[in-house]
């Protein structure tokens, strides 16, 4: 009795000029499709950390000054008020989302008990 | 000046006149309250102190930067601790920090387990070992040399001329200050124009002396005195009083420390105290403009800038329009004329931590410095301000006092640029029975003295 392989019932199907990861990537982008909502998440999960790194940055920065204890936005003001020429694009960040307190207030900002 | 014209007709002793009764006009002049730096807008105690030496930095930076290029040429090199190598000579530009081992401090006393003493307090907390230390916006750099340590302070903004030696000390071979900021021209009066400074009336003490202050509200009400002396105080346009209107007496520490109801039917020291400064304001501000600065013993905050007292504190001299309650420093612009002052409580903190003693050296200091009270926030009460200093010298007054000092001292004081402005220490008027009158024609001053004792029993009364 001759050997049964896998490939008896699941046909290889080998197509040209494609390598198994792109088609990983390609299922996945596929599955992205069908499920929009869950990769905005994703992606706006991804721009946050960008922009609180971006922002934590700024808080590091002595040039400005000390943060703790000062929103970002004064902060920003009081440099901008004494000729530091802080980053616009921080500003912007901080002023498009005034209710979050991780985009408004500086990354010792859960310290401030201790103070 | 004030002191009677000899062309006067009158004396004291004279027969009532007869037919109509003089009557003078009491002078008008401008004015506008410039102490609105000082009114704090929102009250946030939760910060700390690093933002006020950051701003203060930034702000005094840029004039430090130009009068070092004047003093040592415009090629200086100006750098950063950080980028200066070891030996190079340059300009360093930073904030002064003076060591100083028995400057008070809330840690030593509290250290329990040292089993030390809580220490005494003292007139001076200089010793010869104390240092002093240069920061600028991230690093530090001990200093030697030509910079008088005993005589600095901290907080003051200073640029150092030398270089690094080997052992990493900052070798100081000149400094020098901020230069005196402008100072608007003089538009002064035509005539005759005069404000009373005082300071101090320390009502509410056991030892009161009341004639002697009521004998200073009549005269400058013009109810005192012969024709001669109420034409002269016809041209009082107004009186500021610099602080300390009450006692140290009527600050009633006990209610801190007792049982709520134990204290609970006293009624504060300071109450009665309110009442009878409220009737003599009442009765100057019938008259004239009264400016009332808080101090250090008045019903107020405790740092500074001290706002102003409440007006509900005063029911019946705030009916009058004239009658104003200003914060502590004050700043104004009268006749033409700019005032800035304190209720002297900058001055007393830098004799407490400098080897200087003559209170009118030490208003001197702050003037030459740039900044009112470069000690504040280190040993002087001062608010959290994170976004401006407002006791930085934005422009140079025509006038510069200090309350609350122990005698009356003036002098003027001259700017590189033409700037000319009278220093003045207001004596305690409860001790002395003095205050200051400023004439805002030739900005001079004099004192006038008040006396309600019998001296000696030669010289009855006088004033």
């Amino acid at each position: 009795m001759s050997q049964m392989r896998i490939t008896d019932t699941f046909q290889k199907v080998k197509r040209p000029g494609r390598t198994q990861k792109q088609g990983k990537l390609a299922q996945i982008a596929s599955k992205s499709v069908e499920a929009p909502a869950q990769s905005t998440s994703d992606a706006a999960e991804l721009q946050r950390q960008t922009d609180i790194t971006l922002l934590k940055q700024f808080d590091l920065n002595p040039d400005f000054g000390p943060c703790i204890g000062i929103t970002r936005l004064e902060r920003w003001e009081r440099a901008e008020k004494f000729g530091q020429t802080p980053p616009v694009d921080i500003r912007d960040l901080i002023v498009q989302h005034t209710g979050d307190e991780e985009y408004t207030h500086c990354l010792w900002n859960d310290y401030k008990q201790m103070l | 000046m004030f002191s009677k014209d000899p062309n006067e007709e009158g004396t004291l002793l004279q027969g009532p006149t007869t037919g109509e009764m003089a009557q003078f006009e009491r002078a008008q002049c401008s004015y506008e309250n410039l102490s609105r730096r000082f009114v704090l807008e929102q009250r946030n105690f939760g910060r700390q102190y690093a933002h006020i030496y950051a701003v203060r930095l930034w702000a005094m930076k840029a004039r430090l930067v130009e009068a070092a290029k004047r003093k040592w040429g415009d090629d200086v090199c100006i750098k950063k601790l950080s980028e200066m190598d070891s030996g190079e000579t340059c300009v360093v530009i930073g904030t002064l920090f003076k060591h100083m081992e028995l400057k008070p401090s809330i840690l030593k006393d509290i250290s329990e387990e040292e089993g030390a003493m809580p220490q005494p307090a003292r007139a001076k907390y200089t010793e010869d070992a104390d240092n002093l230390i240069l920061e600028d916006e991230v690093q530090r750099v001990s200093l030697e040399g030509k910079l008088d340590v005993q005589t600095s302070v901290t907080g003051t903004i200073v640029a150092v001329y030398g270089a690094e030696d080997e052992s990493g000390r900052f070798q100081v071979k000149d400094f020098c200050y901020a230069d005196l900021p402008v100072q608007n021209s003089v538009q002064s009066p035509e005539e005759d124009r005069f404000v009373v400074l005082v300071s101090s009336l320390g009502i509410g003490s056991s030892q009161d002396n009341l004639l002697a202050l009521q004998l200073l509200v009549d005269l400058i009400t013009g109810q005192l005195g012969d024709l001669g002396d109420q034409k002269s105080a016809a041209n009082i346009v107004r009186v500021i009083m610099a602080g300390n209107s009450l006692n140290e007496s009527t600050q009633d520490k006990d209610s801190l420390t007792k049982a709520k109801y134990l204290s609970r039917k006293t009624a504060a020291g300071s109450v009665e105290a309110m009442k009878v400064l409220d009737d003599f304001l009442a009765q100057l501000s019938s008259c004239v403009d009264v400016d009332l600065m808080p101090g250090d013993f008045d019903p107020a905050n405790h740092v500074l800038p001290q706002q102003p007292l409440h007006r509900c504190m005063f029911p019946r001299a705030m009916k009058y329009p004239t009658m104003h309650t200003v914060p502590n420093p004050y700043e104004a612009d009268v006749g033409g004329i700019r005032f800035l002052g304190t209720s002297g409580q900058n001055v007393d903190d830098i004799y407490k931590y400098s080897s200087l003693e003559n209170s009118l050296e030490i208003l001197e200091k702050t003037l030459t410095v740039g900044h009112i009270a470069p000690t504040a926030p280190d040993t002087l009460g001062s608010y959290p301000f994170h976004d401006s200093d407002p006791f930085i010298l934005e422009s140079c007054p025509h006038v510069y006092f200090a309350g609350n000092q122990g005698k009356f001292q003036s002098k003027i004081l001259k700017g590189a640029d033409g700037q000319r402005a009278l220093l003045v220490t207001v004596p305690k008027f409860c001790q002395t029975q003095s205050c200051v009158l400023v004439n805002l024609r030739t900005l001079q001053c004099e004192v006038l003295q008040v006396q309600a004792a019998w001296d000696q029993g030669d010289q009855p009364m006088q004033e």
